[in-house]
């Protein structure tokens, strides 16, 4: 049982990883990108939960993500949609939303059915369309 | 002589002819015509304006408020449509540009399936208008009903329409009445008795399995943890899967209140779409004038 559920995470964590499609040759795109990839670390405008969820985020991009990579099939990443959503609701609900999104995540089949395609190859899923918010959605 | 002669010859029917100026009302009218009927709805407008005492021309006028109507600039659709004397020729196509332009303008994201509102403008018979641009007024006034103020007494009004068209038009108001929206507290119910059953009922069938999987697995891992004797592995993968469970019933319900709202913009879509591939159920009176 400990097996199977062992290559159960490993399959599906492998089938999420987009690692190998960095090095496929991109078709060349004079436009101007209409989304910044820099990382947000200011710490302005940040609430008590805010602050702390941030920090262990900063902590995790500069740790792991920044030598792992930039592998997140979604804009913004699971990183920065955790952030968005405490900033927008509070650390329950963000939290809550978050593990969501990770479940969201770990599902590589049929995504392109859900969520907009958006340049450069990754799938678009803000925090507002979970607000409970229709005009903004 | 000759010369002279053959000089008289030319020159005299030229200097007898009257002489066209390029830029005579006449041309301009007659090129901003041109424009209207190439549909360069903007250079029109620019030209007609040109045409001396252009605002007590009812028909120049009407130009310039279809122009603005056909471009969507609806503001300047309205004002334009204003100006047009109540007692002109031309009050029945009026009074149905002004229709087709609030139809056009009212934003389909109002949420307009929740209760019933009362109609921003209410759309009176033009008993001096012909009974084709009657017909067309009636038709569209059905559609601006339905999207501004749906009623079932819609279904009774159904036979304006030709034979073709009444059994698209009844499943589009059927849909507007009732349309096929699921219950996000079922969904988060269902959630709450099966991880990821709500993500089934909501036609996100794999989801629902990695949800199921990942509660599951991390359940399974936290209780293995606390029969060995390792508390605190057991505490954090009982915790992941608490996280995962709570996570999956939250996600369950937003993506509930996702999946209506892509239901009522796709019956709005279907429904605008129709209108529009109608042209808005047109009088022949405006096609033609258009031509």
């Amino acid at each position: 049982m400990k097996l199977f559920l062992l290559l159960l995470l490993i399959s599906s964590s492998l089938c999420s990883q987009t690692d190998w499609d960095r090095w496929d040759k991109n078709e060349v795109d004079y436009r101007k990108e209409s989304f910044s990839k820099v990382r947000d670390y200011s710490f302005s405008n940040l609430g008590f939960s805010g602050t702390l969820v941030k920090s262990s985020m900063v902590l995790y991009w500069t740790i792991i993500s920044d030598v792992d990579g930039d592998n997140c099939p979604f804009y913004p990443s699971c990183s920065a949609f955790l952030i968005d959503a405490v900033k927008s609701t509070n650390i329950v609900q963000g939290t809550l939303l978050f593990f969501d999104r990770f479940t969201r995540d770990t599902n590589p089949f049929n995504r392109a059915e859900y969520y907009p395609f958006i340049k450069p190859g990754k799938f678009y899923d803000p925090v507002e369309n979970y607000l409970h918010n229709p005009s903004k959605l | 002589m000759k010369i002279l002669s053959l000089l008289i010859v030319l020159v005299f029917p030229i200097l007898l002819s009257p002489q066209e100026i390029l830029h005579s009302q006449d041309n301009i009218l007659r090129f901003a015509d041109h424009l209207f009927r190439s549909q360069d709805y903007l250079r029109a407008i620019e030209e007609y304006k040109k045409i001396k005492d252009f605002n007590t021309n009812d028909s120049i006028l009407f130009k310039i408020a279809c122009s603005n109507v056909f471009m969507g600039h609806y503001e300047d659709a309205t004002h334009s449509l204003s100006l047009i004397p109540e007692n002109s020729r031309f009050s029945g196509l009026v009074a149905f540009l002004n229709l087709r332009n609030s139809y056009s303008q009212l934003d389909r994201t109002d949420d307009y399936f929740g209760e019933r509102k009362p109609l921003p403008i209410v759309i009176t018979d033009i008993p001096t208008a012909s009974p084709g641009i009657r017909l067309s007024l009636s038709r569209l006034n059905f559609f601006w009903k339905m999207k501004a103020a749906p009623d079932p007494g819609l279904l009774n009004q159904i036979n304006i329409f030709e034979n073709e068209d009444r059994d698209t038009i009844s499943s589009l108001v059927n849909s507007v009445l009732a349309p096929p929206l699921k219950s996000s507290l079922l969904a988060g119910t269902m959630s709450t008795l099966v991880p990821g059953l709500g993500k089934l009922y909501i036609d996100r069938p794999e989801d629902a399995f990695i949800a199921f999987a990942l509660t599951v697995a991390s359940g399974y891992i936290a209780y293995t943890s606390f029969e060995a004797g390792h508390k605190v592995r057991g505490w954090i993968f009982g915790g992941l899967g608490g996280l995962f469970y709570l996570g999956n019933i939250y996600g369950t319900i937003t993506g509930t209140e996702q999946y209506n709202i892509r239901i009522k913009v796709g019956i709005t879509d279907l429904i605008d779409s129709f209108v529009r591939d109608k042209n808005f159920f047109s009088p022949s009176a405006l096609t033609d004038l258009l031509r």
